[in-house]
């Protein structure tokens, strides 16, 4: 097959994408024509679908495990569990290679009136690559799996359509948060860190606000498996600071305390899991309050208590 | 043949700072007695280490280096130093031009200057902040301590009035050092 050189830029651009190696493309700003070849785009086609089965099967959608359904327990991998919508893009997302491709600082794009699955992947992966390179994600943040994977603020709306979304891209999200866990850990200025763990509580708050009446707290896995990376079995622990000395104590002390949002976030989950402990097995909700209970186990309670500890030292 | 001037200006900005730092913290009294107990008997280990009691029912001592501490009945600690300054700044710029009047080279002087003494004066005000957060961390550990002290105290005569009301108090042995108390009761 053969294309002209910008189209080849954009294809790659794209496999990119998928392969997590799309920053020499988002850092520089390329040409392209107003219309690309049909063979181009058939070749585009053909990426944009293997690469967005490929992320929500690789990211976690293979995992043969057991997730709430409709309010009863199904098992299976992700395909087997849900019926699937069919994967189409919009053209928000070729508009998005475009813009890409083709600009400099990756500002701001129109979100899609009605995103795809395909669209929202796309952003998805789009988001990861942007944020590797240090660029804003201005373009992508209509998209839920973004909002939350990046604390940013929640369109509940959006959140709610497509919730097993979340279920494929769960070992993403937790790869992101532990990543921003440890830069909060490293960060110089104190009001920018409570800056940032006030984004952290409002997004993180918000999407429990919405999973939980859904009784989709599994969704929230990647917070758990996130705190299981962070939080050591050590009741001693506290959280790293890196605050710069010289700043104010007043500062320092509200940067601090700010810094408790992620265990404090733990001890939520960690409430409804008690109340899930104590469903009895004659009750319907009994299968799905025992599958959170062994999801929950993995954290164990020497993390717990560490989160607790760390909850009150912090806010002393 | 155009003659070249040589433009100097000065400028002098006097700014009046306040700057302040300080902490909140919280202090933890088990309810062992009633709230209104417990913060009583806190306020009498207070006042054995200096501070007074205002209008308002809070504690207050000024320690070493000026600092305020003002614990409330609710057990809620501020600690914090304020100080001012005047500062008076003053700079002179120069520059050459071709211009006569020299209007609009001495007004971007002038505005140069400006800016660069705003920043000196922010800088300054920034010394005097760090140097106020300097002297607040060097006391704050013994005020920690001095606090974690006056709690310890008061819980532990807390618990001497409880166990008087669970029972006969037999033994009350008292660590002066640690302020551990052991109190055997008969109920």
């Amino acid at each position: 097959m053969k294309v002209a050189r910008s189209e080849a830029q954009l294809l790659d651009l794209t496999q990119g994408l998928f392969e997590s190696r799309a920053q020499p493309w988002l850092r520089t700003s390329n040409t392209l024509p107003k219309k690309i070849s049909p063979a181009a785009m058939d070749h585009l086609k053909q990426l944009l679908g293997v690469g967005c089965v490929r992320t929500l099967v690789g990211g976690g959608g293979w995992r043969d495990e057991s997730r709430p359904v409709n309010g009863a327990v199904k098992q299976g991998r992700l395909w087997e569990r849900h019926p699937l919508p069919p994967l189409a893009f919009s053209p928000w997302s070729y508009r998005l290679l475009r813009h890409l491709l083709t600009t400099t600082n990756k500002s701001a794009l129109a979100g899609p009136t009605t995103p795809t699955l395909g669209d929202r992947v796309l952003a998805f992966v789009a988001a990861k690559s942007l944020h590797a390179a240090q660029l804003p994600l201005d373009s992508v943040t209509f998209e839920p799996l973004v909002q939350v994977g990046w604390h940013l603020p929640i369109d509940p709306s959006l959140l709610v359509q497509d919730l097993w979304l979340f279920e494929a891209v769960q070992h993403d999200l937790c790869t992101q948060w532990v990543a921003h866990l440890k830069r909060m850990g490293q960060q110089r200025s104190p009001t920018e860190l409570t800056q940032i763990c006030d984004q952290v509580r409002t997004c993180l708050n918000g999407f429990l606000d919405i999973v939980e009446p859904l009784d989709r707290r599994d969704l929230a896995d990647f917070i758990v498996d996130a705190a299981c990376a962070w939080i050591p079995a050590d009741p001693t622990w506290m959280p790293a600071l890196n605050l710069d000395p010289d700043t104010s104590l007043r500062d320092r002390t509200t940067a601090t305390r700010a810094m408790s949002v992620f265990p404090e976030l733990l001890l939520r989950l960690a409430r409804g899991i008690h109340a899930d402990g104590a469903v009895n097995f004659f009750e319907p909700e009994y299968d799905a309050s025992q599958l959170r209970l062994r999801r929950w186990e993995r954290l164990g309670d020497p993390r717990i208590y560490a989160a607790r500890n760390a909850v009150e030292r912090l806010s002393s | 043949m155009s003659r070249c001037y040589r433009i100097e200006v000065t400028e002098s900005l006097r700014r009046h700072v306040d700057v302040d730092d300080g902490v909140c913290l919280q202090l933890e009294l088990l309810g062992i007695l009633p709230p209104e107990r417990m913060s009583a008997l806190l306020g009498e280990q207070l006042q054995k280490r200096g501070y007074s009691l205002d209008a308002n029912g809070d504690h207050r001592k000024t320690v070493e280096g000026g600092v305020n501490i003002t614990v409330t009945a609710a057990g809620e600690v501020q600690i914090g130093l304020s100080d001012e300054a005047d500062l008076e700044l003053e700079g002179t710029r120069s520059a050459n031009t071709y211009e006569e009047i020299g209007e609009e080279t001495s007004k971007k002087l002038t505005e140069a200057l400006q800016k660069e003494l705003e920043e000196d004066a922010d800088r300054a005000t920034e010394a005097l902040r760090k140097q106020l957060t300097q002297k607040l961390e060097s006391v704050l550990e013994t005020v920690r301590t001095e606090l974690d002290d006056a709690v310890n105290r008061a819980t532990g005569e807390a618990l001497k009035e409880k166990a008087k009301q669970l029972g006969e108090v037999q033994e009350i042995r008292e660590d002066p050092e640690t302020g551990e108390v052991v109190i055997r009761v008969r109920v």
